[in-house]
């Protein structure tokens, strides 16, 4: 009985002395956007923009509010991203949370600044802003790209990139980029992040995969383009590659994350023609180093699998035996020199390497201090690099013969 | 604090009282002074239940006084087996003993008779519903079994319902009872000892155990807790119950009621004890585990995949019961990164136009489910069902209409209240709602720290919580051999090992299952 | 009639107190102890912990054997009056240390993570009450309940695994030896009291039911644990990549957050949360309990579990008493090297004075033996 007393006095005492980190869910605002852009006036001060998602839009039929739009979108000028977050408040009537963060949008100047490694590294004291959110560069400013990103199919804005990042993983035209993977490659290797933009710049292209963002015709839909990816080196962005070379550094990873991707190669019998094809990993990628002298000897080997899915020369390469050899040895070609232009690029360019190499070079080592001492980076502009593909072609559709028009008359 | 002075008081003066009652006064061999002393007993003439019938028998030349109580016996009974034989004239020659053994040996035509020679025998007897003779000179008389009392009939089970297996449930007959359980168990070491409780209005109650099977140990703690209820009337098994059990303000039940013979005779071949009273519907199992507590006999009856199914959906509701509310105001007050984003967004959004905090808007619909549901058991028959779930799914859609709770809280407390109606035990099953309050309570106030304490600290107790003896999680912790009917149960031929937890003398069922040599 | 519940630890109870008691040590702030210089190759240390520590608890199981005593009789009995009272203060000292920089670490980890607001009092409080009612319950208990939630726990750290593994990269450990060998069986060496106390675990002996499940329950207990920690500390590195680990406070916690079961659940720290914190109640209710129980065995008290209150509120001033947890850095360095060395060289001293003796009292313990 006393224990009992006991215990119901010390419920008052509970209730005072309650959790200070209580708040009611609708008391957040959930921030799922994040754009960070370097100011125009001082240096060292950013703009950070926020998209904060408005629950009654779009979410339910019961709490909706008619005459609201979709999200708010405020930008601040602030030192980092955390006083950005407090000053937001003078603003914005609710708590700002990341807890519901997906996205972090850099514009392309500040992501070319030393200043931009400070911001992100400094704004992961913060537990909300978590390692597995994405990281995107704009090439516009980070927050024109998210006034201009209105959505035709979906209302909210979480869901557009919710979905964009599923068909990421398919396509390849972009890498897969969160925060995680920034903080691992900062030594010397190259960070591939998604690059998008919402500004035209219009070019016809016979292949498919040779563009970056802004370049792909389009004509109405969704304003955003996704294609390509932005190179760091250091922490800090110092070029482009574009959709084809983004899916080649993927591919020449040793644990690739895109399964399959729709690729086109010239048709070798019909050079005016392209060829539509899948083409999927065959087993992983296997990468020799030899790094016991000063110039590294790097062979690759990719197995690959081709399904062709459309042929609009409408040559015969289902039953012919000659053509598939040929369209072999042409796909095989084709992506060994693109896969070689690639490895020139990075080790002119870039004088690093975004194919994770450095994991299996530094196994050739026995300490950190050995490989530290090597200096890979270096080392790999110079290396002998050695790709090959090891093609199979599964299938050609569904047809046995492509359908030709028969002349039948002789005029 | 006042109140359980006065009632130790009350024990204190008892014993003195039943000491005087305790020198036996013996029948004399005036019948007229023996009738007016059992009379004085029951307050005749003014309580007519006494009823008194005088007869003289001219073969014998005797005078014979049959006396019984109203209500407790079977008129019929009386007259053909009592009066009829006495009065009429023997076949055979009578044999030359003394006339109360004459009586016994070649009158009356019952099977149960015997011999009372004190005043205190002749009333108790009376009062359990037999005949007393009472022989003209002789200082002592005969009491003849003829106890019929207004019983019903053995029905089916209303709490404990199966789809499968027997559908006889206890009724308010002991020796009923008793019979339900000696059909399923015939075995000679079935052993049934009655102990007597109550000073004033003594009831027997019978302990029931398997002698070859059964802890002595276990068999004694339950008998000496018995003997020692101090009080003078207890009138059904339940509140024997509270008077043996350990902790009586524990939420945790020690011991479990069953309205199942089959159920009780399974507990009984594990080793357990068995209480059965009269007027009691039920059995009362000692000790208990919480296994008994979530699982039901069809578990066994359905075969080994099936049972498990509805086992493991039972241990799901169980966890729902016990947390989902919690759960969700931890993770909406203090973890809202673990919603799935859109499922937040429209949460937040209904949740905007509610006045009161989500614990309120909690408190409010769990409190007027809980009141439903009272209802639904202290409502008359025919409306009960109705009200229950009518009332619940309109008083939901019009707490949601008038803003006072949003569409998702009406689908955890819905989902909660119907998990918690799995739990097949009753008092267990108010154990569950009774912490979903406290969990509901410190996930308010520390989110999942909180609920993290609160179990940590429940397991911690519940593990070392015993029940007559028995721990209450074994055999899984402690770990004891057994056969692993837990929270799953192996098919019925791995069932083997009796669990030691209960300290069985035979430790095994069968032998063990060829297939069984190498896991043990 | 054998009475089958003697209130005494199985093997599976035992198995579990260890495994809580030091294997839980891979959940909290002691990986990044390790990554400070064994970097990468962390996760070999482990194996260097098998010698270290498991050649002197081999030792100290033989004492046992032939003693049939606790740690604490047993060094009453080989070391005299003076020298049992001295060494089982000095124990139940390193024990109480290591309890309060571990409750300390759990709260900063709770406080930071989870709870940034909530005053640091009343989560330390919280936590340390509910240990000590835990400990209260005695041994057995705390056994029992250990045993009852340990395989969900290894279950969870299993999912947590089989969740991260799409993120984990096995070249990752590489360069196989990390900054050096010799680092790293220095390090080992330094830190050796991290698996040491199982050593003082010992003290729980009279509690067991019998030496073999003593013996099955600490060693396998001590096995499970090293490839747990090994594991782990190569998982670590395997998801983060070297250089970003090192700065990892709570590698654990992070590790948990990087995990998502399918698209719809991507964040599920907070089921993880919930059983850690549980767990660690139960390893603070552990150490408070061995504390205690060595404290008792040094002023010779018999109801030493009365020890406990007094106890519990001096962990928690005591954790209380630093600012912030890095404070308490280079204490913990310190106790660290001066609790490895005495648990590595205990038993070696317990076994020479135990020789000295045993020549003397031969005769005698065969006697007492027939």
């Amino acid at each position: 009985m006393k224990r009992i007393s006991l215990l119901v006095s010390l419920i008052p005492l509970l209730l005072l002395s309650s959790c200070g980190d209580k708040l009611e869910l609708e008391q957040h605002a959930y921030a799922v956007v994040i754009g960070l852009d370097t100011n125009d006036e001082d240096d060292n001060l950013i703009d950070v923009t926020f998209q904060i998602a408005n629950p009654q839009v779009g979410s339910t039929d019961t709490g909706a509010a008619a005459n609201e739009p979709p999200s708010d979108i405020v930008t601040f000028t602030t030192p980092d991203l955390l006083s950005a977050k407090e000053l937001a408040n003078s603003v914005i009537t609710r708590k700002i949370s990341f807890d519901h963060l997906n996205t972090i949008i850099v514009g392309e100047k500040l992501a070319k600044t030393p200043l931009f490694h400070h911001i992100i590294a400094s704004a992961m004291i913060d537990p909300e802003i978590r390692l597995e959110n994405t990281l995107l560069v704009s090439k516009e400013k980070a927050s024109d790209f998210i006034d201009a990103n209105i959505p035709k199919l979906e209302t909210r804005p979480h869901k557009y990139y919710f979905y964009m990042r599923q068909r990421w993983r398919d396509t390849g035209f972009v890498p897969l980029s969160d925060l995680n993977r920034y903080f691992q490659r900062l030594s010397g290797d190259l960070y591939l992040a998604i690059y998008a933009t919402t500004e035209k710049n219009e070019e016809v292209r016979k292949n498919e995969d040779h563009y970056v963002a802004g370049q792909i015709p389009q004509k109405s839909g969704d304003p955003v383009q996704m294609m390509g990816s932005a190179v760091f080196k250091n922490g800090k962005m110092i070029g482009i590659l574009t959709g084809e070379e983004t899916r080649m550094s993927l591919l020449l990873r040793q644990k690739p994350l895109s399964h399959y991707a729709i690729q086109s190669f010239t048709d070798p019998i019909n050079n005016d023609y392209r060829i539509s094809t899948q083409i999927m990993m065959n087993g992983k990628t296997r990468v020799k180093i030899d790094a016991s002298s000063d110039i590294p000897d790097i062979k690759v080997t990719v197995p690959i699998k081709v399904q062709v899915f459309s042929n609009p020369s409408l040559t015969n390469y289902t039953t012919n035996l000659k053509h598939q050899e040929t369209l072999k040895q042409s796909i095989k070609n084709e992506l060994e020199q693109i896969a070689k232009d690639l490895i020139q690029k990075t080790q002119e360019e870039f004088k690093a390497e975004p194919f994770l190499w450095y994991l299996e070079a530094r196994r050739q080592f026995w300490t950190n201090h050995e490989y530290e001492k090597y200096n890979w980076s270096e080392k790999y502009s110079n290396a002998n690099v050695d790709v090959k593909f090891d093609v199979k072609i599964e299938s050609f559709g569904a047809q046995m013969k492509p359908e030709v028009i028969r002349d039948t008359g002789k005029d | 604090m006042s109140i359980f002075e006065k009632n130790q008081k009350a024990n204190e003066e008892k014993p003195t009282q039943s000491n005087q009652q305790q020198e036996p006064e013996s029948l004399s061999d005036d019948i007229l002074l023996n009738i007016s002393k059992l009379k004085t007993v029951f307050s005749f003439p003014a309580n007519n239940a006494l009823k008194i019938r005088n007869l003289y028998l001219p073969l014998y030349e005797k005078n014979v006084t049959v006396l019984f109580i109203e209500g407790t016996v079977d008129g019929h009974l009386i007259d053909t087996t009592i009066i009829e034989p006495l009065q009429k004239k023997p076949n055979s020659p009578l044999p030359k003993i003394d006339f109360i053994s004459m009586l016994i040996t070649t009158v009356l035509v019952t099977s149960t008779t015997k011999i009372i020679t004190t005043l205190d025998d002749a009333t108790m007897d009376l009062l359990n519903g037999n005949t007393i003779i009472l022989v003209g000179e002789e200082p002592c008389a005969i009491s003849v079994e003829t106890a019929k009392f207004e019983n019903r009939s053995v029905s089916e089970p209303t709490t404990e319902t199966t789809i499968i297996g027997p559908k006889a449930a206890f009724n308010e007959s002991a020796a009923v009872n008793r019979s339900l359980l000696r059909k399923q168990l015939r075995n000679p070491d079935f052993i049934c000892e009655t102990v007597k409780i109550g000073k004033q209005s003594s009831q027997q109650v019978s302990v029931m155990y398997l002698k070859n099977i059964a802890d002595e140990a276990i068999v004694n703690n339950v008998k000496k807790r018995l003997k020692d209820i101090e009080t003078d009337t207890v009138l059904t098994l339940s509140q024997v119950d509270q008077y043996i059990e350990e902790r009586s303000y524990s939420l945790f039940p020690t011991t479990l009621m069953t309205e199942r013979p089959d159920r009780a005779a399974s507990f009984v071949l594990e080793g357990h004890v068995i209480l059965i009273m009269e007027n009691s519907p039920t059995a009362l199992v000692a000790p208990t585990t919480f296994w008994s507590f979530i699982q039901t006999v069809e578990d066994q009856y359905l075969r080994m995949p099936h049972g498990n199914f509805i086992r493991i959906i039972r241990l799901v509701a169980l966890m729902i019961a016990l947390l989902m509310p919690a759960l969700y105001i931890a993770v909406t007050t203090f973890h809202s990164g673990m919603i799935p984003t859109d499922l937040l967004l429209s949460i937040a959004a209904t949740r905007e136009r509610i006045p009161f905090p989500v614990f309120i808007e909690i408190l409010i619909m769990e409190v007027s489910f809980e009141i439903l549901r009272e209802a639904g058991v202290r409502v008359p028959n025919t409306l009960g069902p109705t009200i229950g779930i009518v009332g619940a799914l309109i008083l939901g859609q019009a707490a949601v209409e008038a803003n006072l709770v949003s569409p998702i809280l009406v689908v955890i407390v819905s989902i909660t209240g119907l998990a918690s109606f799995t739990v097949p035990d009753v008092s267990f099953n108010i154990t569950v709602r009774i912490l979903r309050f406290v969990f509901l309570f410190v996930a308010y106030l520390f989110g999942f720290f909180g609920m993290a304490i609160v179990a940590a600290f429940l397991m911690a107790y519940l593990v070392s919580m015993k029940s007559f003896g028995v721990p209450f999680f074994a055999p899984l912790s402690p770990h004891l051999p057994s056969s692993k009917d837990l929270m799953t149960r192996p098919p019925i031929k791995k069932q083997w090992l009796r669990p030691l937890s209960m300290s069985p003398n035979q430790k095994v069922r069968s032998s063990k299952p060829k297939g069984m040599q190498n896991d043990d | 009639m054998i009475k089958i519940i003697d209130d005494k630890l199985g093997t599976r109870e035992f198995t579990s107190v260890v495994l809580i008691a030091i294997g839980m040590k891979v959940t909290d702030s002691t990986p990044s102890l390790l990554y400070e210089k064994g970097a990468n190759a962390a996760w070999i240390i482990p194996f260097f912990y098998l010698i270290t520590i498991g050649i002197p608890f081999l030792v100290l199981l033989s004492l046992l054997k032939k003693h049939e005593k606790g740690l604490v009789d047993l060094l009453f009995h080989l070391t005299g009056k003076v020298g049992g009272t001295l060494i089982c203060f000095i124990l139940s000292l390193l024990i109480f240390f290591s309890a309060t920089t571990s409750s300390r670490s759990y709260i900063a980890i709770a406080n930071t993570l989870f709870y940034p607001k909530t005053p640091v009092i009343i989560l330390t409080f919280a936590l340390l009450i509910t240990s000590f009612l835990v400990a209260k319950r005695g041994l057995t208990a705390i056994g029992s309940v250990s045993w009852f939630i340990i395989p969900t726990l290894e279950f969870l750290l299993l999912i947590l695994l089989v969740s991260v593994w799409k993120d984990a990269h096995l070249l990752s450990i590489f360069p196989i030896a990390g900054p050096g060998l010799s680092t790293l069986i220095k390090e080992s060496l330094n830190h050796s009291s991290i698996i040491g106390e199982i050593i003082i675990l010992a003290a729980f002996f009279p509690f067991v039911r019998s030496y073999k499940n003593y013996q099955v329950a600490s060693l396998l207990g001590l096995g499970i644990t090293l490839f747990k920690m090994s594991l782990f500390l190569a998982i670590y590195v395997m998801v983060f990549d070297y250089p970003s680990t090192v700065n990892m406070a709570y590698p654990h916690q992070e590790l948990t957050r990087i995990a998502e079961f399918g698209a719809g659940f991507t964040h599920v720290e907070g089921g993880f949360f919930i059983f850690w914190i549980i767990a660690s109640i139960f390893r603070l209710a552990i150490y408070l309990y061995l504390t205690a129980f060595l404290l008792g065995g040094a002023l010779r008290m018999d109801k030493f579990e009365k020890l406990l209150l007094p106890l519990v509120g001096l962990v928690a001033l005591s954790g209380l008493l630093p600012e912030n947890e890095f404070i308490m850095g280079s204490y913990r360095d310190l106790l660290n090297k001066i609790g490895s060395w005495t648990f590595i060289s205990l038993p070696f001293l317990l076994w020479f004075l135990s020789k000295l003796k045993g020549g003397k009292k031969n005769n005698e313990t065969d006697k007492s033996a027939c």
